[in-house]
């Protein structure tokens, strides 16, 4: 039985993609991408770090008790990346998920932020077009 | 010809079935006192804990950055979530030789047949950095997005 195969895919797929279905039909535009972008870049951050952590042979794989799938990448189990790209997508669905939570059972104000920022460019804006600025 | 093929299929199942990594560290495996599996190769050096410097240190300087996005209670949540689920998997995970660590590459000190950098360190630490990512891509978006807006209201 590949274990580690079936414990990534429980404890971080499974998971994230319950979490998606939640969290996606509440965030923005801007949140999705940037969801997406994070991704990709931490796609890339955990396969370099995979291969520099193998190279120091600080940890390694034995198959002793449950076999791997079978299906490597340059030497290296596919088993590892659905771990690490596996947690790129579960940890920031987990904290977007917290924070809609706590929006919602705390009422802690969207884009607080974000509004401050609009307010300042309409004044700045409304002061432009007077020939204020 | 189909033997040749058959040998040929079997051949690059031989070399696909594990890590080439595996058949190096199998004669090495050996369990300590507390029947945590170990292997030990190379001079001593804790690179586990040394590799996750740079890490912390780009973490700090993004999370002082997006410090006034980051929802506090949403990321203590996440990172005790984090802490109690990946103890108990990479618990079970080393006690079932999924993966095995180098003894000469770690501190030292075990946390439940983990070495200790791992809660200490791995356990929160790339979870608030992957986080704070995504805050400094979205208000980066957000700002690039708006400030567009603006010009072409000014123009």
């Amino acid at each position: 039985m590949p274990r580690y195969f079936i414990e990534s895919v429980c404890f971080f797929w499974l998971p994230s993609i319950l979490m998606y279905a939640y969290v996606s039909r509440l965030m923005t535009r801007f949140k999705l991408e940037a969801f997406y972008i994070n991704f990709l870049i931490w796609c890339l951050i955990t396969f370099v770090f995979e291969y520099t952590c193998l190279s120091l042979d600080i940890w390694n794989f034995s198959e002793k008790l449950y076999p791997l799938i079978g299906i490597n990448i340059f030497g290296v189990p596919l088993e590892e990346f659905l771990f690490w790209f596996g947690a790129a997508v579960f940890f920031p669905l987990l904290y977007l998920v917290f924070d809609e939570a706590d929006m919602k059972l705390f009422g802690r104000k969207r884009n607080k932020r974000a509004s401050v920022w609009i307010c300042k460019g309409e004044i700045r804006h409304a002061r432009r077009l007077r020939g204020l600025d | 010809m189909l033997a040749a093929f058959a040998d040929w299929i079997d051949s690059v199942r031989c070399y696909c079935s594990a890590s080439r990594f595996i058949w190096l560290l199998r004669p090495l495996v050996r369990l300590n006192v507390r029947a945590v599996p170990f292997y030990l190769r190379g001079a001593a050096c804790p690179w586990w804990l040394l590799i996750a410097m740079p890490f912390i240190i780009a973490m700090m300087f993004l999370v002082k950055k997006v410090r006034k996005r980051f929802n506090l209670r949403a990321t203590i949540a996440m990172v005790i979530i984090s802490e109690v689920m990946l103890i108990c998997w990479v618990h079970h995970a080393v006690m079932n030789q999924e993966w095995v660590y180098n003894k000469a590459r770690i501190l030292g000190p075990l946390f439940w047949g983990i070495p200790i950098e791992e809660p200490l360190i791995y356990y929160w630490a790339p979870q608030v950095f992957v986080v704070a990512t995504m805050l400094y891509i979205h208000s980066k978006l957000r700002k690039s997005k708006r400030k567009a807006l603006y010009a072409s209201q000014g123009n």
